[in-house]
This record gives structure tokens, sequence and C-alpha cells, in this order.
């Protein structure tokens, strides 16, 4: 017997783990189809979305496309939030970062506000800025003088964020309180409510492109997460890689972020948890997380929606279960950051 | 002298535009094969001249040239396929398995979107074993003492499978026995033909395992020859503005300071 084949054994670990994982988000998938508050509160039959005409377009209209999508803002949030905090090197950083989420809820104000709260321009908008967070971090990282390029690019992360922040401010400052500060407010909390089959159409190839382009390079970003000189000694274009991997994630976060809103936690707390089950390599710590990002969205949007009459808006529960599972996780011993 | 691996011509280096040179003329020739010990005080550009041997970093001026080519006529992949990195320390964020850190060693040789094969790990598992941590194998490489992750870094730079390492103070967190050991390792590489060039700030050690010594000061190369001609007190003296003496015991170069 080969010494390699001893090591196999995490491997098969990981593929049963990956099996059970897809098996659970397939089952709540499903389940997430038949739940909801129609005709009562709780789960439709086969027989109801076969037989009753409103509950089948409920089920293929409202709540696939939603469930699709909730599957892919889990899948591009935690890979986004997987592979930043491997490239900058620091656990606690989240897809939000580099002024992607400030940007975003900028877009979404400026629109709401200022260009008409169409749907489409909202949606169009917060993409653009989020976008140009990246871009405009990018770009003051670039010429900052001093520092190695991961730090530049945190420096200007948080610049750039705090300047979006006070843009956004501005906005609500000039919204009018009664509709458009309240939309606004909507919107930031975060929520699926909206999402149609256009939605879907349109982000889900996206988000498709970017995470099969993320899981490519997966292996690879092993050696990004390492120091600058050390990555480069082992073959790396540690500038032009880093570039590439992170336009990736942040295209599939801006995407979705424009037809969410901005959905807290998922992307901070995922990747801890692929690295909790999967351990720290990302060929399996990547699509560990995208699994359980799909499957916690998913849980918490069926828990936006089913038990209260009024729905919760996604953004909130994310939070407050996000919060609550961190601090669990925390406690309960390493989450990977080195004392 | 045979071949030359590595050569420095008249290198002058700064961090930023107008700061200090770090490197000045500095200039020198690293014969295929053999170990190179680099000598010299703290801030004298020993790392720095380790960086610009890896490409990491260009010179102001001057060229480095690897196997008669200027670095930068190589790719990156074909520089990582050659020359290796072992860092005095490398912080890591991640518990990866000591197997998964050596295997990151086997990245010149796989392509953006390759996955590592049954061979690049046993390659790595080989690497582990050769500085003693294979039985370590699963373990996190957060949960190792400094001087076992110094042994990792070595390993990982063993799975690269190169033909000139270059280790920043190899032995500053090993203890007697892993220094032993990793001396050790160091000749069995020379068997193999390879080049290894070290800094250091421990004359006994540089007397033990190098073929040559480097004694750098101020950015320039103050001395430089083979161990017995080089390693005396009055250099040493000289370098660390500190009174040394060198002598022998038991056939072995010994050295004291005030």
């Amino acid at each position: 017997m080969t010494s390699f084949q001893t090591d196999s054994n995490p491997v098969r670990r990981a593929r049963l783990l990956f099996i059970g994982l897809a098996a659970l988000l397939l089952l709540v998938f499903f389940l997430s189809l038949l739940a909801g508050r129609y005709p009562s509160p709780g789960l439709l039959s086969i027989e109801q979305v076969q037989n009753d005409q409103m509950a089948h377009n409920i089920v293929f209209r409202m709540r696939l496309p939603r469930a699709l999508l909730a599957v892919a803002v889990g899948m591009s949030l935690a890979a986004a939030g997987t592979v930043m905090q491997m490239i900058f090197g620091n656990p606690l950083v989240d897809p939000g970062f580099l002024g992607v989420s400030q940007g975003a809820a900028f877009g979404a104000g400026l629109s709401i506000v200022f260009l008409g709260n169409s749907p489409w321009m909202i949606q169009a908008s917060a993409a653009f800025f989020a976008c140009l967070g990246l871009l405009i971090s990018y770009f003051v990282a670039w010429k900052i003088r001093y520092g190695s390029w991961v730090l530049r690019l945190i420096l200007a992360g948080i610049c750039v964020s705090a300047i979006f922040t006070s843009l956004l401010g501005i906005t609500k400052y000039a919204a009018d309180p009664t509709t458009q500060l309240a939309e606004l407010t909507f919107w930031l909390l975060g929520g699926l409510s909206a999402i149609t089959w256009q939605e879907v159409k349109i982000v889900v190839p996206l988000v498709l492109l970017c995470l099969t382009g993320l899981m490519l390079f997966r292996w690879r970003l092993n050696i990004l997460a390492l120091k600058d000189s050390t990555a480069f000694s082992l073959g790396a274009s540690t500038t032009r890689e880093r570039a590439f991997i992170l336009a990736l994630a942040v295209i599939a976060t801006a995407a979705v972020t424009a037809v969410s809103g901005l959905i807290a936690w998922v992307g901070l707390i995922m990747p801890h948890l692929a690295r909790r089950l999967f351990g720290a390599d990302a060929r399996f710590a990547l699509p560990g997380s995208m699994l359980l990002g799909a499957l916690s969205v998913l849980i918490c949007d069926s828990l936006s929606r089913v038990p209260f009459a009024a729905e919760i808006p996604l953004g909130i529960v994310t939070s407050l279960f996000g919060a609550l599972f961190f601090m669990a996780l925390m406690m309960s011993g390493s989450v990977g950051v080195k004392k | 002298m045979s071949e030359a691996i590595l050569e420095f011509n008249s290198l002058s280096f700064a961090y930023q535009k107008g700061s200090p040179l770090v490197l000045e003329g500095f200039s020198m020739q690293i014969g295929r094969g053999g170990v190179v010990a680099v000598l010299g005080p703290n801030g004298t550009g020993k790392t720095t001249m380790l960086m610009l041997a890896l490409g990491w970093l260009s010179p102001d001026a001057g060229q480095v040239k690897l196997l008669g080519r200027s670095l930068d006529d190589y790719s990156r992949r074909e520089l990582g396929q050659i020359v290796s990195l072992v860092p005095q320390f490398e912080p890591t964020f991640f518990d990866f398995s000591l197997l998964d850190f050596a295997l990151l060693g086997r990245a010149p040789y796989l392509g953006s979107f390759s996955m590592p094969s049954a061979e690049d790990y046993e390659i790595a598992r080989q690497a582990l074993s050769k500085v003693g941590m294979v039985e370590k194998a699963t373990r996190s490489v957060m949960n190792i003492s400094g001087g076992e992750h110094q042994l990792v870094l070595l390993a990982r730079s063993l799975a690269q499978q190169t033909e000139l390492l270059l280790l920043d103070e190899p032995t500053s967190h090993l203890d007697i026995k892993n220094k032993s050991r990793l001396l050790a390792i160091l000749r069995e590489l020379v068997s193999e033909g390879k080049t290894i060039i070290f800094t250091t700030h421990e004359p006994d050690v540089a007397a033990m395992i190098a073929t040559s010594v480097v004694m750098v000061k101020g950015g320039r190369v103050l001395h430089a020859g083979p161990v017995a001609e080089v390693m005396t007190g009055a250099n040493l003296t000289e370098v660390y503005d500190t009174r040394i003496e060198a002598g022998e015991y038991a056939s072995r170069h010994v050295f004291f300071w005030d």
C-alpha cells in the first residue's frame, strides 16, 4: 500500500460529508418549495401542487425562483468569504469588504431617492457601485506607497467603505421619510421577497460562471493565502492571480447583493464552519463553504417568510442566527485565528 | 570554480527611492553544488540578498543571473522549479495539515487549474519524512513549535525539488538535535548535487556545514572564500565589531566572543 492511500481517509471523509450536505440541501430545497402560508401555514402536499392552480403558481412562479436565488446568494457569499479570507490572510474578512457592500448600498439608495425606484434600476445601480467600490479600492491600494499588497487593499477598502457609508447617509438625509426612506431601509435589511424568474435568469448564469472559475482555481487559493514572497517563490504571479480571483468573487457578490440587498454574516461564518468540517485546504473548504452557505440562506429565507404573516427581512434573520452561531463557534474552540 | 549557479553583478538596492541603499556595488558568484553561508550583522542586507536571488526584489542597478541567464528571462513557474525559499518564519492563519502544507511546494509543477496528484502527495510525504515530521503529517501547522515550523518550511522547499535552496537563518529556532538533523539534511542535499545558500548568525554552524563563506557588512561583500581561509577571528571581529576569537576543539572550529 502506498503511503498516499493512508492519507486518502480525510479525502474520503470529505466526500462523504459533501454527499451528506448535498442530500440535505436537496431535501431543504424541496421542503422550502412546499413550506409557506397558503392555504394555511405549513407544507403543501404534492397533490395540492398538482391540482390547485393557485398552489401550482405559488410554487413554480414564486417559491422556485426564490429558492434558486437563495441558493445562489448563499453559495456566492460563502465562496466570496472563503476567497477573501484566504487572500487577505484574515479570517475576519467578509465579502462586503473592499467597498463592495457599502458601494451596493449607496447604489441602491441613489436609485431609490434620485433615479426612480424601479427594481431594474435599483439592481443595476447597486451592482454598478459594488463593482466601482472594488475598482476604487484597487486603484487606491495601487497608489499607496508602503506596506504589503494585502495591507494596502485593507486600508483602501476601509476608506472606500467609509466614503460610501457617508454618501449613503447623505442620500438617506435627502430621502422622503414616508416613502423613499422606508423603501431604502427595507432594501438595506435584505430580502428575497421580490424575486421572480427575471432576476434568476440574469443572476444565476453570472454566479455560475464566477463560481465555476473559483472552483477550478481552488487549490491555487492555498498558495495565494501565503505571504507574498512565499507565494512568489512557489511560482505564483501574486498580484495578477489575486486580482483575477477577487474579481470573480466580487462579481458574484455584486450580482446577488444587487437583487437581495445586504445579507450579513453568511460570508463571514460559513468559511469558518467549512474549515472546521473540511480542513483549511481550499480544495475542500471552498465547495464545503458553498454548500453550507446555500443551506443556511435557504433555511433562513424559509424562516423569514413561513412562521409569521408579515415577512421578516432575510438580512435580520441571517444576522440574528449568524451572530449567535458565531459566538457558539468561537466558544467551542478555534476559529482559525492564531492568538 | 565550478559553473556559477548564481551571480550578483554590481547590485545596488534600496527599499524606497531616496532611502539609504541596503546593498551597494554588491558582487558575488556562487558555484554549482556546495553550501554557502552568508554571515553579517543585523540589517546588513542578508535577507535582501536572498530576496534578490529569488527574484522577489529587483535591483535598482546591476544584474542577478541564474545559471547564466538573467532572472528577468525566467517565467515565475520556471523560477519556482529552480529556486526555493525557506523563510525564517512564516505567519500562517489557517490550520493546514502538515502534509497539505508541504504539498504546496508542488505548486510550480501544477497549472493554475490543476489539483495535486497521488505522486505529488508522495513527494510531499517523503519531504516530511526527511525532516522527521511524517508521523505528525495530519497535525495542524498552527499547533506546532517554532522549531517544528522551521522544519515544515524546509519540507515544503524539499517538495519543490529545486536545484538551489535559499534558507534564511534556518537554525534560529532549532534545538541541538534538530540543528544536527538539519545539517545532515543539507549535507545529503549537497551530495545530490544541490546548491544551498543560507544566512546565519552562528559562526560555528557556518563552519560545520559550509563549503564557502561570504561575510557582508554595510551592503558590501567584506570577505568571501573557503571556510578555512575566511572564518578567522580577525575577519569575524571586523564584521561584527566585537572581539571574536577562533579556535579548534576536537577537529572543529569554535568561536569565542566578549
